[in-house]
């Protein structure tokens, strides 16, 4: 995959742009205790790059007619959202303070009460199959929207992502856009050793998807990879990431699957990250 | 009743652009004409029911408007946390249509006995369940679908009883005798009290109950008027029509007296027609002639 679409500018943008919901997410999780930092971190330079260089939206009108769609189907690691949609503007900042707590709307799953957020999810294997039905009505309605869904690689043990997988292909949904967040890890282990999800992409690819690989922390293979239309085919980015990134302790480590940060460990954190960033 | 569902759709077909018609592979022999005239808005899922209704919601995320075609469980306990999480909690016009419920599928075994979907349905927010029991209603049912949209569940079977001139979506007058008990029914079981009071000279009054979500105080009233109603379904006790009307019971603090006739919370696992089920799990007209025989008596 090329590493030069993007201009040293766009590139540093895109990095700060990851590094501020990294740092936010930290410090949202250590104040409410909530789960999942480790996936937030392995996700939040996909989400970045979205937000950043892919999705079309319009921060006045989050029901914009001609708005590109994303879905978080890994709705846990909704912070990440969260923060992306703060960053552009289309929350308020200090909407970010009642994350997780009573009479927030911005819940631990996210949640599609928050502006800018297109779904709820939580419950695994849902957003692919969403993401079908409004890819297809665009197809019916001739419009040129284009439909993003972001997926955990443990999530592909849903069987109703294959359901879905297998719908895209048969209505030759080329503005469908899957993204895989293939960080090897899920709840209570390796991936490998609980469901072998091994050759992911061939996986894709034998359904007949239109499938790219790229790592999923270098932003130009990601802009490069996310840029790919296949005519006729839905296409999948599995983008290969690490769980915790950018934070030693957390890097590849289950315990922060669920495991919040205290205070001193997110002081640390957000340390990491400015250095991983800059 | 299914050909009135049929008919309504090609009617609505006319009238919309963004009306859309799913299957998950069912409705062979019957939902053909249905797919000539919607064309591309028309799509066979395959078999995959879960992902039916996820489809189905994103088409309407959208602003389609979606009717979903299936039988037995599939199209309600297959699918359930997607019609909770994805159609009802983001409230959303995907409108179920079930043919083929209760024991309808008799003989084929519980596997395709749809005897919990009501209590199942009924619980989850926004989500208007419909039990028609002829066609006459399937049609008001489909005309307020179209006006109101959903999130909605309508409960068939192939073919309704017969009685003459429904006039609502909430409970209508089947038989008028002016008698102290009446039979409130939900759905097609509705024949098995009109063949009672055919059959018998103790003729009570019947209602066919249509939906479960609104319009509490018109079913109220009714039943105010009797000393003993007597529920009749072909669903589980628990969570169908008998709970309904035990809740509403409570709720306008009516002093009625109510005899559930439902299965008792077991599988139907006899093997036999929906006749002879009914009869073996005493929901048919024969355990309606003991009940108000038992009542008359005192």
């Amino acid at each position: 995959m090329s590493n030069d679409c993007l201009s040293e500018d766009e590139l540093k943008k895109l990095k700060n742009f990851a590094k501020d919901i990294k740092i936010n997410a930290v410090k949202m999780t250590c104040k409410s205790g909530a789960s999942h930092i480790g996936a937030i971190l392995s996700l939040t330079d996909i989400v970045a790059t979205l937000y950043g260089k892919i999705l079309h939206y319009d921060v006045k009108n989050p029901k914009d007619e001609n708005r590109d769609i994303f879905i978080l189907s890994k709705g846990h690691a909704g912070v990440a959202q969260y923060c992306a949609l703060a960053e552009i503007g289309m929350i308020e900042k200090k909407d970010l303070e009642g994350y997780y707590t009573y009479g927030s709307l911005l819940s631990g799953h996210v949640s599609h009460k928050v502006r800018g957020v297109e779904v709820s999810t939580g419950s695994l294997g849902h957003g692919l199959g969403l993401a079908v039905g409004i890819a297809y009505s665009f197809k019916l309605d001739k419009k040129s929207n284009q439909v993003y869904v972001l997926m955990g690689d443990g999530e592909c043990e849903e069987g109703s992502v294959w359901e879905a997988v297998m719908l895209a292909v048969q209505l030759k949904l080329d503005n469908l856009h899957v993204i895989v967040d293939r960080n090897s890890m899920q709840a209570l282990g390796d991936c490998k050793d609980i469901i072998d999800l091994d050759n992911l992409e061939e996986r894709f690819k034998a359904f007949g998807f239109n499938v790219l690989s790229c790592d999923g922390h270098n932003f130009n293979e990601l802009v490069n990879s996310l840029s790919v239309l296949c005519e006729h085919k839905p296409s999948v980015v599995v983008a290969h990431t690490i769980k915790g990134k950018g934070v030693s302790f957390m890097e590849n480590n289950i315990l922060w699957h669920y495991r919040n940060p205290n205070q001193e460990q997110a002081a640390q954190a957000i340390k990491e990250l400015e250095d991983y960033y800059a | 009743m299914r050909s009135t569902i049929i008919n309504k759709l090609l009617e609505f077909n006319k009238k919309s652009n963004d009306i859309m018609f799913i299957t998950a592979d069912l409705g062979f022999g019957a939902f053909e004409p249905v797919f000539e005239a919607f064309g591309n808005r028309s799509i066979n899922v395959g078999i995959a029911e879960q992902n039916m209704i996820l489809f189905a919601s994103g088409l309407a995320l959208n602003h389609k408007k979606v009717f979903c075609y299936s039988i037995a469980t599939f199209p309600s306990l297959r699918c359930l946390e997607q019609i909770r999480n994805d159609t009802c909690y983001h409230n959303l016009d995907v409108n179920i249509l079930n043919v083929g419920t209760g024991v309808e599928y008799g003989p084929l075994g519980i596997t395709h006995h749809s005897t919990e979907d009501v209590a199942c349905l009924r619980a989850i927010p926004n989500m208007k369940v419909y039990t028609p029991s002829c066609k006459e209603e399937v049609a008001l049912v489909m005309d307020e679908i179209y006006s109101c949209g959903g999130p909605s569940y309508m409960r068939m079977n192939k073919s309704g009883a017969t009685f003459n001139s429904p006039t609502n979506t909430t409970i209508n007058v089947v038989e008028n005798h002016k008698s102290k008990v009446a039979i409130i029914a939900s759905g097609t079981i509705l024949q098995e009290a009109i063949d009672y009071n055919s059959e018998n000279d103790n003729k009570v009054d019947i209602y066919s109950l249509v939906n479960y979500f609104k319009n509490s105080d018109m079913i109220a009233n009714i039943m105010k008027q009797y000393d003993t109603i007597i529920s009749l379904e072909e669903h589980q006790l628990t969570g169908g029509l008998y709970s309904y009307l035990c809740e509403i019971k409570n709720a306008f603090g009516i002093e009625t007296k109510i005899i559930p006739l439902a299965f008792h919370n077991e599988f139907t696992c006899v093997v036999g027609k929906q006749k002879e089920l009914r009869k073996h799990y005493k929901i048919d007209k024969n355990k309606i002639k003991k009940v108000v025989e038992k009542i008359n008596k005192g």
